[in-house]
């Protein structure tokens, strides 16, 4: 399971790929990120910058870069838009009052010149607790039947227990040319 | 005075300043296929700048397939342009035996970020053996504002028999 596996699936050779993780401050973009490659996902802490994982296999480098998503930190988003291949961007289905504030920040990003085009997954994260919205429900909220200038997709998912992570990474990678 | 000139104090200033407020927090090694932490030091000797450091790091991981190395590194202002040169040497031998440069870009100011490279080893006959790797490897990192250097670090790696 994880990213290494998924790299070793696809038989790239050469080349690197930048995958930019984004979305709202408790959302579990680290934490997605740590179980991926079966860390330790207890310790994790509110990111107050980024954090990258570079990976290598057969001369192929993915990078992932999962940016700190507090209010403050947000303006600094746009300096991480360059040459990104695919967006993830994780939503806390169960905190039902940050909704809007989600979808909000996407339709930005969406707008975004730099990010034109690029393919986006939206993960519904926290899928495990039982006021969590299902992912038709969250699709719905953030207005992504509307998307039409780029591939989307959205997964139901828990990071942690890892519940739909690979699912979703699975269509990231698959997006990365 | 020339412009030039004033321009140049202006961008040392600058430089001076990335410096002083920039740390290298931490490090830590993991077998990447358990996600299993190896090694770890998250206090560093504050005479680093000078000093290499020792790490001493369980000989089994000279044994797993893939060795993730993660770096914590904190910055009090703003940089405009972070690129990481990072080596691995074999003492001895003057080539690295692993090279990873990495382009951050943008830092924010009063940020605390990670990165996490992830590399498969050798493999066969290639594999070093604890004793004959022991103290002879290190780990070069140097960070850099564009052309101009920030900060270097060494770790000596030592390879201990549980």
């Amino acid at each position: 399971m994880g990213l290494l596996s998924l790299l070793r699936r696809l038989r790239k050779s050469g080349g690197e790929a930048r995958i930019l993780i984004l979305g709202l401050d408790n959302a579990g973009k680290t934490t997605i990120l740590r179980k991926l490659s079966d860390e330790d996902i207890t310790t994790t802490t509110p990111t107050q910058g980024f954090n990258i994982k570079s990976i290598l296999h057969n001369g192929f480098k993915l990078n992932v870069w999962d940016i700190g998503g507090q209010k403050t930190i947000r303006p600094y988003w746009r300096n991480y838009y360059e040459n990104t291949e695919a967006l993830i961007y994780v939503v806390d289905a169960a905190d039902r009052k940050r909704v809007d504030e989600a979808g909000y920040e996407l339709n930005e990003i969406l707008g975004e010149d730099k990010l034109a085009t690029v393919p986006l997954l939206v993960f519904a994260n926290k899928s495990d607790l039982l006021q969590a919205q299902s992912a038709d429900d969250i699709a719905e909220s953030l207005s992504l039947f509307n998307i039409k200038d780029r591939p989307w997709q959205i997964q139901a998912c828990s990071a942690k227990d890892g519940t739909g992570l690979e699912e979703g990474l699975r269509w990231v990678v698959k997006q990365v040319k | 005075m020339n412009t030039a000139y004033l321009k140049r104090c202006a961008d040392e200033d600058r430089r001076a300043k990335i410096a002083a407020g920039f740390t290298i927090d931490g490090m830590n090694m993991r077998d990447a296929s358990t996600g299993e932490m190896l090694w770890e030091m998250n206090s560093w000797p504050s005479d680093w700048h000078v000093a290499e450091i020792q790490a001493r790091v369980p000989a089994r991981i000279l044994q797993c397939p893939v060795v993730s190395r993660e770096l914590t590194f904190s910055s009090v202002e703003k940089v405009a342009n972070l690129r990481c040169e990072h080596r691995v040497y074999l003492d001895g031998a003057p080539d690295p035996i692993e090279v990873w440069d990495f382009d951050f870009g943008f830092v924010m100011p009063g940020s605390r970020n990670t990165w996490q490279t992830t590399v498969e080893a050798a493999g066969g006959e290639k594999m070093l053996s604890p004793t004959e790797a022991s103290g002879r490897v290190t780990v070069r990192t140097k960070f850099t504002d564009g052309d101009a250097t920030i900060v270097e670090s060494a770790v000596r790696v030592f390879y201990d028999n549980d």
